[in-house]
């Protein structure tokens, strides 16, 4: 698989963790360059046992998951390229995408990936696999997730 | 309370929708991977320059010294080869100062490509002055040749010849290999520029 044409038909499903993880364009930039050296890196060990799309969650989340500002040793952000702000911009879409990203962001690493695979409509098994628990685990987890959310809705 | 919780998800489920949504329509393009590709090309052509002085340095000296102490030829041809490596020795300095400073170059990338073209053209093309040059040197060494092997049996000058051909025809293809691969290495960069930048005006 070329990793330019990789990048460029899963590049949404890339940012769209990065910007759940990330407080800022800075840091979204940052996490998104992080996932794209550890997808060029892994490419070649990659053999096909799961699908690639389950591949590229895996690496963007557990690159999220465990990226540390303060373990970045100096890495240069390289500026993105987009036509839209999604923490700065005002127009009603950006807001909506704001709410869910506030929502989010608001709880643990761990529970912020799972919710957000559960979002895509992956199985239980699905979102065990990438996360790396049970099936088991992830519909108690879920369960204390849709809690929390109440919670935060009240 | 489950109804709550069912119209907070269903919010949470349309709010990813819209967030899919606006993803799609972005071009969102790393300069990383480009970073990288123009690094590696250009560190790889600074790499083998390196080889190419030692060979240059070698190639003032030691060629000149054999024309004239072992094919007797002429001082004037002798020195007349001496300057002529010396020019190409000294383009290579230039042509790798030049490299050096792109691989360093924080620039736009319109900039950035039309310097590597332009590099292309002037540093890595092989311009009419110089073919004159190196045919003028070649038919003035066969002047040489010639003159000093005129009264020597046909085996003698027949072996020489041949000698001269195969070795011409090793430096050619040698220096031809390596201007084709080092165009191919700049290529790749321009290409990778502009495709960048055409996923940047989709």
């Amino acid at each position: 698989m070329d990793f330019d044409k990789m990048v460029h038909t899963y590049k949404s499903t890339i940012y769209q963790v990065c910007y759940m993880f990330a407080k800022d364009n800075d840091e979204a930039a940052d996490l998104f360059q992080e996932v794209l050296i550890n997808l060029w890196q892994g490419l070649s060990s990659f053999k096909g046992q799961s699908s690639l799309k389950t591949w590229i969650w895996r690496i963007s989340l557990n690159t999220c998951i465990s990226f540390d500002r303060k373990k970045k040793r100096g890495i240069q952000t390289q500026p993105l390229e987009m036509d839209i702000d999604l923490f700065n911009d005002t127009d009603a879409e950006t807001v909506q995408v704001k709410m869910l990203h506030d929502r989010i962001s608001k709880l643990g690493v761990m529970d912020r990936a799972i919710v957000m695979l559960w979002l895509e409509n992956l199985s239980y098994d699905e979102i065990g696999a990438i996360v790396g628990i049970t099936a088991k685990n992830v519909s108690v987890k879920l369960v204390r997730i849709r809690e929390q959310l109440k919670k935060m809705s009240n | 309370m489950e109804n709550l919780e069912n119209s907070i998800l269903d919010e949470l489920r349309q709010q990813n929708e819209l967030l899919k949504q606006k993803l799609e329509d972005q071009v969102i393009v790393s300069r990383l991977k480009l970073e990288k590709v123009r690094e590696h090309n250009l560190t790889n052509i600074l790499n083998d320059d390196k080889f190419l002085f030692a060979l240059g340095i070698f190639a003032i000296i030691f060629p000149p010294l054999q024309f004239y102490f072992v094919l007797n030829t002429s001082i004037y041809f002798a020195i007349a080869t001496a300057l002529f490596m010396a020019y190409s020795f000294f383009r290579l300095i230039r042509r790798h100062r030049w490299m050096k400073t792109l691989r360093n170059m924080d620039t736009d990338l319109l900039s950035y490509v039309d310097k590597l073209k332009l590099a292309m053209r002037k540093e890595y093309t092989m311009r009419a002055p110089e073919i004159i040059l190196l045919t003028l040197w070649l038919i003035w060494l066969g002047i040489e040749i010639y003159m000093q092997t005129s009264d020597q049996p046909i085996e003698y000058i027949i072996g020489l010849s041949v000698g001269c051909l195969v070795g011409g025809l090793i430096g050619a293809a040698f220096g031809l290999l390596y201007l084709k691969k080092t165009r191919r290495r700049l290529q790749a960069i321009i290409d990778q520029v502009e495709e960048y930048r055409s996923l940047a005006n989709e």
